[in-house]
Parts: C-alpha cells; sequence; structure tokens
C-alpha cells in the first residue's frame, strides 16, 4: 500500500470476533460509497497465535487489512493508542468490534470531520441496554461532564472519529487514550459529538461492574489533576501546606500560652491531645509545600523541552505593499482537515524548544 | 529576507543586529493592530536591518484573525501565528519566540499602548551592550488606583526578588539578544520573570523610558486578581532559582538545620530543667517538637535526592541552563 489512505478505520481486538466479516463489509461499503481511500487497522490485543489466523483468514476479498499484535492482553485502552500511532489516513476513526451501532451513520462521523470537527464522539441514543446500565452510564457521563467542562454525552462510545493533527498532538499514552475527546477539547480542538443508532449490546455481557466506572472517574481525576496543576503545583500544594502550618502553629501556640497563663486551669500539657494535633498539622503542611516544591522543580527544569500551546496554523507573509492582490484573501478556514496546513515540525508539545 | 543560519544559538558576533524580530501576542484587537501595524511597519521600514513581525492570535474570538490575513497579506515581514485556543499570555508569546527568526527580538503588546517609536532606543542600548532592555513606562496612561499604584508595588517587590532593578517589569515593551530567550524555560505567566532570569543566565539588564498611549480600542485585560499569583510566583521563582539548581545542597541543608534542632530538643527533654517545670514543657513539649524535627529532617534528605534522582538525568542536568559568557576581547 503506497498511497496515503484517506482514513483509517481501527479496530481493538480482544477475542474472536463473530462480526468481523458483517463490520470490514458493512463499514467498507460505506466508505466506498463516500469514495474514501481507507485502510483498515486491527490490533489483535493478545490474540493466540490460532485465533490471530483464524482471524485474518476471514478478513473478506479486497479489504485492505493491516493488523498489529500484541503478545499478551493489554487492555482496549492500549490497543487504541498503538493504533492511534500507527494509522496513516488523514482521518482516523475507531469503531466497536461488533455490530453495535448502524454502520450507515458513520456518514454523520465522516460529515463532522470533513466540515468544522476535529474529534467527532458517537452518543448511542436510545440505548438498548438493560437500565441499570443506563443510569450508571448516566451517571459517569454526567460527573465526568462536571470534572472536565467537556459535557459529552456518551464518552465510552466505541465510534470515534478524529482528524490527523489531533493524534500528531494530543499526546495519548496507553490508559488515557480512551479520554482523547476531553484532552482535545483542553488543547483548543472543536469536539463534536453526533447521534448514531444503537442496535444491540454484545450478548453475554450483563451489567458492567460499579468498580469500572469508579476506576475510570479516578483515571480522569488523575488526568484532571495532572492538566491543571501541572503549570504551578506550587500555588496549590503551597497554598494547602501553608493553611495547614499555619493553623497548627495557631493551635499549638495556643495550647502553649494557656498552659502559661493558666487561662482554663488545666495548667498543664501533659496530656494534651490537641498539642499532638497541632503538630500533625505542622508536619502535614511542611510535607505538602515541599512536595509542592519539588513538582515545581521537575516542572521548572523540564519546561525548556515542553510546548503549553498548540499551533492551529501558520501563515508567512504576503507580497507586501506593491505585490498584486491575490486571488483569494478571504479563506482563513478552508474545509479541508487541517492537517495539511500544519507545519510538520510543530510537533504539539513534543518538540525540543531549544 | 533573513539569513537561514541566524537561528543559530549565541550568535554573538560583534554587537550589531543581524535581524530584528517584533513579537505581538494580541487576544482580541480587531481594531487595535491595524493602527499598531501601520506605526509599526512605518517604523521598521526606516530601520536597516531585515525585521519581521510574528503576530500570535491567542485564540481571539473576535474579528482578529480575518484583520490579521488581511494585514499580513498587505505586509512583507508579517507573520500570524495563530493558537487553537486561548493559552493566555505567556504561552502566546513563547510561540512567539519559538517561531521569530531574528537575533534580536522585541515584545509588544498588541492594544496598541506601546509606541513603535521606542523600537530605536530599544535597539540602541542592545548596541551599547546590554542583552535586555525594558521599557519603563514612565508616565503611564491608566488608572492610578486600579493599574499604577498596585504594579508600582508588585515592581518593588519583584525588584528586590529578582535582585534585577527596574522600575517596570510588567511593560511588554522589551527587547531581548535572542540566545538569552532561547535559553530560558517559559511557561505559566513567567514572562514577567524573563528580566530575572535572563539575568541569571548572565545578561547584562538595562532600562529605558518608554512612551504608553492610552487605550483607544477595547477593554484592558487585566485586573486585581493577578497580584495574589504574581506575588506568589515570585516567591516560588526565588526558591526554583535556588533549590532547582542544586536540591540536594538546599534541601539538605534544611535537612541538618532540622536534625539540630531536634537532637537539641531531645537534649533538653533528657536533661529536664527546673525551670520550665510548671508546665511540663520538657516531658511533653520538647520530645514532640524534636520528633517533629527528626521526621522533617529525613523528609528533607528524601525530598533532596528524589530532586537529584528527577532532575539529574536530564540533559541539561537540571536547574537553570549554564550562563553565558560575553567576549571581553584580548587583555
Amino acid at each position: 500500500m503506497s498511497a496515503t489512505p484517506d482514513l483509517t478505520a481501527v479496530l481493538a481486538i480482544s477475542d474472536e470476533v463473530p462480526d468481523l466479516e458483517e463490520i470490514l463489509k458493512q463499514y467498507g461499503a460505506e466508505f466506498r460509497e463516500r469514495g474514501l481511500l481507507y485502510e483498515w487497522l486491527l490490533v489483535l490485543d493478545g490474540l493466540s497465535e490460532a485465533k490471530a489466523a483464524r482471524l485474518k483468514s476471514r478478513v473478506p476479498a479486497g479489504e485492505p487489512v493491516r493488523t498489529l499484535q500484541f503478545n499478551q492482553a493489554f487492555g482496549e485502552e492500549h490497543s487504541l493508542a498503538s493504533g492511534y500511532r500507527e494509522a496513516r489516513g488523514r482521518y482516523v476513526v475507531t469503531l466497536p468490534s461488533y455490530l453495535q451501532l448502524d454502520p450507515g451513520d458513520i456518514h454523520l462521523v465522516l460529515s463532522a470531520l470533513a466540515e468544522h470537527s476535529d474529534v467527532v464522539v458517537g452518543w448511542r441514543v436510545p440505548r438498548v441496554d438493560p437500565w441499570m446500565n443506563r443510569l450508571q452510564s448516566w451517571a459517569y457521563n454526567r460527573a465526568m461532564g462536571a470534572f472536565t467542562g467537556v459535557p459529552l454525552h456518551d464518552l465510552n462510545c466505541g465510534l470515534v472519529g478524529m482528524r490527523r493533527p489531533v493524534i500528531d498532538e494530543v499526546l495519548v499514552e496507553g490508559n488515557v487514550s480512551r479520554f482523547l475527546p476531553i484532552l482535545a477539547h483542553r488543547q483548543g480542538f472543536r469536539v463534536a459529538e453526533v447521534r448514531v443508532r444503537h442496535l444491540r449490546e454484545r450478548g453475554r455481557q450483563g451489567f458492567f461492574g460499579v468498580g469500572v466506572y469508579v476506576r475510570r472517574l479516578l483515571d480522569v481525576v488523575a488526568l484532571l489533576f495532572i492538566t491543571r496543576f501541572t503549570r504551578k503545583p506550587l500555588r496549590f500544594f503551597g497554598a494547602a501546606g501553608g493553611i495547614a502550618v499555619l493553623a497548627g502553629l495557631l493551635l499549638c501556640g495556643y495550647l502553649v500560652l494557656d498552659a502559661t497563663m493558666g487561662w482554663s486551669h488545666t495548667g498543664s500539657l501533659r496530656n494534651s491531645t490537641a498539642l499532638v494535633f497541632g503538630v500533625a498539622l505542622v508536619v502535614i503542611g511542611i510535607n505538602t509545600f515541599s512536595i509542592g516544591l519539588v513538582a515545581e522543580i521537575i516542572i521548572f527544569t523540564t519546561a525548556r523541552n515542553t510546548r503549553e500551546y498548540t499551533v492551529e496554523r501558520e501563515l508567512p507573509p504576503g507580497r507586501g505593499p506593491h505585490a498584486p492582490p491575490p486571488a483569494a484573501p478571504e479563506a482563513p478556514r478552508p474545509a479541508e482537515p487541517a492537517g495539511e496546513r500544519q507545519p510538520a515540525e510543530r510537533g504539539g508539545g513534543r518538540g525540543a524548544a531549544s | 529576507m533573513l539569513p537561514p543560519d541566524c537561528r543559530s544559538a549565541a550568535s554573538w558576533s560583534p554587537y550589531s543586529l543581524v535581524s530584528l524580530s517584533v513579537i505581538i501576542p494580541v487576544h482580541n484587537e480587531q481594531e487595535s493592530i491595524g493602527p499598531l501595524m501601520r506605526d509599526l511597519e512605518a517604523q521598521l521600514d526606516r530601520i536597516p536591518q531585515a525585521s519581521e513581525v510574528v503576530v500570535v492570535d491567542d485564540g481571539s474570538t473576535d474579528g482578529t484573525a480575518a484583520e490579521l490575513d488581511r494585514l499580513r497579506l498587505e505586509s512583507a515581514r508579517l507573520r500570524v501565528l495563530r493558537l487553537r485556543r486561548n493559552f493566555g499570555q505567556t504561552s502566546a508569546m513563547a510561540a512567539g519566540f519559538h517561531a521569530a527568526r531574528g537575533d534580536v527580538f522585541i515584545t509588544m503588546d498588541g492594544d496598541g499602548q506601546n509606541d513603535p517609536a521606542d523600537i530605536p532606543g530599544l535597539l540602541a542600548d542592545l548596541d551599547r551592550g546590554f542583552d535586555v532592555v525594558s521599557g519603563w513606562r514612565y508616565s503611564r496612561a491608566d488608572s492610578y488606583w486600579s493599574r499604577t499604584l498596585p504594579s508600582q508595588t508588585a515592581n518593588r517587590i519583584l525588584a528586590q526578588i529578582t535582585g534585577v532593578k527596574l522600575h517596570d517589569f510588567g511593560c511588554t515593551l522589551k527587547a531581548y539578544r535572542a540566545s538569552f530567550i532561547r535559553r530560558l524555560n517559559l511557561y505559566a505567566d513567567m514572562h514577567r520573570f524573563i528580566p530575572g532570569l535572563a539575568a541569571a543566565v548572565g545578561a547584562r539588564v538595562g532600562e529605558r523610558v518608554v512612551n504608553h498611549r492610552p487605550r483607544r480600542f477595547g477593554r484592558s485585560k487585566y485586573g486585581f486578581g493577578r497580584t495574589y499569583k504574581l506575588l506568589t510566583d515570585m516567591v516560588v521563582l526565588r526558591l526554583l532559582v535556588r533549590f532547582a539548581t542544586q536540591p540536594l545542597h538546599y534541601f539538605g541543608l534544611l535537612s541538618i538545620v532540622t536534625f539540630a534542632l531536634a537532637l537539641g530538643l531531645l537534649f533538653v527533654a533528657f536533661v529536664d530543667t527546673s525551670s520550665v517545670r510548671i508546665v511540663n514543657y520538657s516531658t511533653v513539649v520538647m520530645p514532640l517538637l524534636a520528633v517533629l524535627g527528626l521526621c522533617l529532617s529525613f523528609y528533607f534528605l528524601m525530598m533532596g535526592l528524589l530532586c537529584e534522582l528527577a532532575l539529574r538525568h536530564l540533559p541539561s542536568g537540571g536547574g537553570l541552563p549554564t550562563p553565558l559568557a560575553r567576549p571581553g576581547g584580548a587583555a
């Protein structure tokens, strides 16, 4: 395959996929209908050789398929992340690994990508899974929306489309690839949602455990903490630590004065639990502050190699006042994907600054 | 327009200017940017050095982008960088610094309050041997209570803390020798500290009184809330410059001091002098404080080691970069 495809469709596969032929055929037909040059990227997450061979043998003839193989199961997040890295298309779409959604709805995603959005997330309405899952999912998405400020209805939808620069610029390491839309939004990419028809859930899977969501929520808290306090950790840690030290000192000071002056007639610090507590506050405060200082030191020293900003486009000067007017001066944002205007050297937060 | 190799760092060759980059971060300055560019172009036309203007559009939501596009096509030296969203003034400035190709950087506000007519003076100062020249808005065109007074206070503290005696750190109009800027870490609201940081890596910092024109369009984007951040940042920076360069040195010092205090307190507790017996200082307070001191002592030591661990593997070796020395000529 020599030509760069327009579209890479990524499938994370962790087990045998009964629907594989159907998925490839149906989505392939939709892609061809739009006249897209596409490729499939199947990420086999720790499938045995036998299973992998069986899977490959079931690929319909004519479908352009590449595969990536993990030697052991690393999970969906890592599969997607490595799929993103390997994808070559100008657009990348991840699909659920069974016929969960109506393949015809892929047009909505592709249209949105072609027009105005950098990231498009599916929103399964109406959901067809049990009420318990729906409730959990609803609560999860609400909580995430509140936490992250990105009000998406269905973050866990397997259908996500994005433009090339999103992959190049948003750092997606393993276990946060699920949160790519949120990260992309924070970097200033346009994130949109499209409603897709939810055909069915995988039969054998019943309710999700609450644990799944709690773990993801913790992931997101970590993620947010990372994105929000990585600039100036001491602003947060310093304030928290300072308050604790101050409170501790006030408490200890009062107790000592009280004992010395005999205000409350106890006259002794011997049994003072409060004093121990006050001292503990001071220690905790100093610990908090210095953790912040250490974090700040690390950031300060590594900051030269990171860029906090992302460049949407860079425009060179015109010809100057005496040049003939150019043909189309008013076209600041053509409908083409942003990837082509992106100079290769500005690679998001990864380029070396010096 | 600019020599291809002018990005190479530390182009020290005698103090003559090869090329000049004017960097202007803008955020929603639709009306101001046009007149400013007119003045600026007129001024740059009169300067013999090759020059470029890098305007960084920091996620403007008004017509700034379209206006810049128009100006760019009319100009032979205007480059426009559009950031994906509003990242703040420091990031916008950093973006401009990264994109700029000159040997000298001049930064200006996009609101038109800085006067391009001051540029030749700043360049003359650089030629005189300064590496950073900061503008000083001697007669400010802002209201006294909300802008000028807080700013004066902050500047005095800043001068005290950074050791760089400037009157107006907040003035965006500054000229830098690019080799110093390229050595600095710029992130999160750090642009006010550039003179201080530049001095820390060996720059000779000076200042020059510049014109400050009243704002003609739009609203000021600064407020009171920035003062708290500014003050904490200053304290932090002072700590940072020391700790980041030699973490184990400073944390180790703290560790030794707290350890010695703890030992002293333990000693007092054992000796149990009769003079303080009334409140049982010796039997309750002293041991408690001693334990506190011991904990902190080991804690500081560990923190120092952690920092060394985190920093020493970096190519830079941690801390500020090695200062740039100026060739002093033959002795």
